[in-house]
């Protein structure tokens, strides 16, 4: 049988991955019913389309493009390299079609490819590097997702998002008791998502996507060995970009 | 003399030996922020102020000091990670005492004295120099 259907044998294994298979059987069962006479000879009956809650976690990953500030150099891609997204989103379908709800996603990351900050970060091939690195991006919005094919077991959808984002960079050299962090703060103006989910029979599903997300730093903080050396705006904003994709769980897709 | 030939396996361990201590940069870097020290000289030539600012070393950081000298004047201090900016308030003749200071001539002996005449008419001089280490 796997032989026939072994999408089944994935979505199985990434339900035993998180646990949520017998939860979700007994939420599913009212709204997983065959669909009378539209079932395909010697084939399936149909999955519903749902309404209500739906859940989702992703992680993938994402580059950066475009322009952080409007100093010279000082490009998203300069400052900061590839992240590691996790995301969570919640929310629920108003129709079959419509899907609306809150985002929060933390990502971790590296450090960009600014010479200075690289070669401080990067020394670490002789073993003896003290100065450590870290870049955690933080971002919470709202989404709207619009789904094609409801009901169907492979469900191709669009989405847009806005909301905002902090990304956190450290350099910590131990041996020199040198700290130094800068925070930015952006808003998202788009999040803009392309996916397709696999719909499961048990109230799971498992999806790609790829998503480009645009966004414009207004606000910076500066620490340097514990003082706030500035915090407020900055003078010439840009726009910058995260692309990336990944894959999805999806619970009640 | 005869020379062994080295055998795979000795070539793999070599190669793994090679991974965790010869081939990388030998010297390891350290995190070295520039400084900007400024040291206020009054008309006596006593100090009468004196500030490191320390200037970041991540894309996007920022460093801004405001400094109240005595009540004659202030200057503000505002660096980045490429340039620092010097600007007097309160201060006459202030749009030719300002000065911006790139990266490398700062950590190439920079030394810089500004003479300074305040709103009320009092004379100091500002010195400027890259590092703040005696």
């Amino acid at each position: 049988m796997w032989r026939r259907r072994p999408t089944r044998a994935v979505v199985g294994a990434l339900l035993a991955v998180v646990g949520w298979s017998r939860p979700c059987d007994a939420q599913v069962f009212h709204t997983l019913q065959p669909d009378g006479g539209m079932q395909p000879p010697g084939g399936r009956p149909h999955l519903k389309p749902r309404e209500g809650l739906q859940m989702a976690a992703s992680a993938g990953l994402r580059f950066p493009m475009g322009d952080a500030s409007g100093a010279p150099k000082d490009t998203l891609a300069a400052r900061y390299g590839y992240q590691l997204p996790l995301t969570l989103d919640i929310g629920s379908k108003l129709t079959p079609e419509i899907y609306v709800g809150a985002y929060l996603g933390i990502g971790y990351g590296a450090e960009g490819n600014a010479d200075r900050v690289e070669h401080y970060c990067a020394d670490d091939t002789d073993l003896e590097n003290n100065i450590s690195c870290s870049v955690m991006a933080y971002r919470i919005g709202a989404q709207a997702q619009y789904h094609f094919v409801p009901g169907g077991q492979y469900n191709p959808w669009v989405g847009y998002g806005f909301g905002l984002e902090t990304v956190n960079q450290t350099l910590e050299d131990t041996t020199r008791d040198v700290e130094q962090s800068t925070q930015s703060t952006a808003v998202t103006l788009a999040r803009l998502d392309l996916g397709v989910d696999y719909r499961g029979r048990n109230g799971m599903g498992a999806g790609l996507f790829s998503e480009v997300a645009v966004g414009r730093f207004f606000h910076t903080r500066t620490e340097i060995d514990g003082d706030a050396t500035y915090a407020g705006g900055i003078d010439e904003p840009a726009y910058h970009c995260w692309v990336g994709a990944g894959v999805r769980l999806v619970l009640f897709p | 003399m005869k020379r062994r030939k080295p055998s795979l396996a000795t070539g793999w361990l070599c190669l793994a030996l090679g991974m965790l201590t010869a081939c990388g940069d030998d010297t390891s870097a350290e995190a070295d922020p520039n400084e900007l020290m400024l040291v206020v000289v009054d008309r006596a030539g006593h100090p009468s102020s004196a500030h490191c600012t320390v200037m970041p070393l991540l894309l996007g950081g920022r460093a801004r000091d405001e400094l109240d000298v005595a009540g004659e004047f202030g200057i503000v201090v505002d660096a980045t990670p490429d340039l620092v900016t010097v600007s007097f308030v309160g201060v006459k003749d202030a749009a030719n005492t300002d000065l911006s200071i790139e990266v490398p001539e700062l950590t190439s002996a920079f030394r810089e004295r500004i003479a300074i005449e305040t709103i009320r008419s009092r004379h100091f001089v500002v010195e400027l120099s890259g590092g703040c280490q005696p």
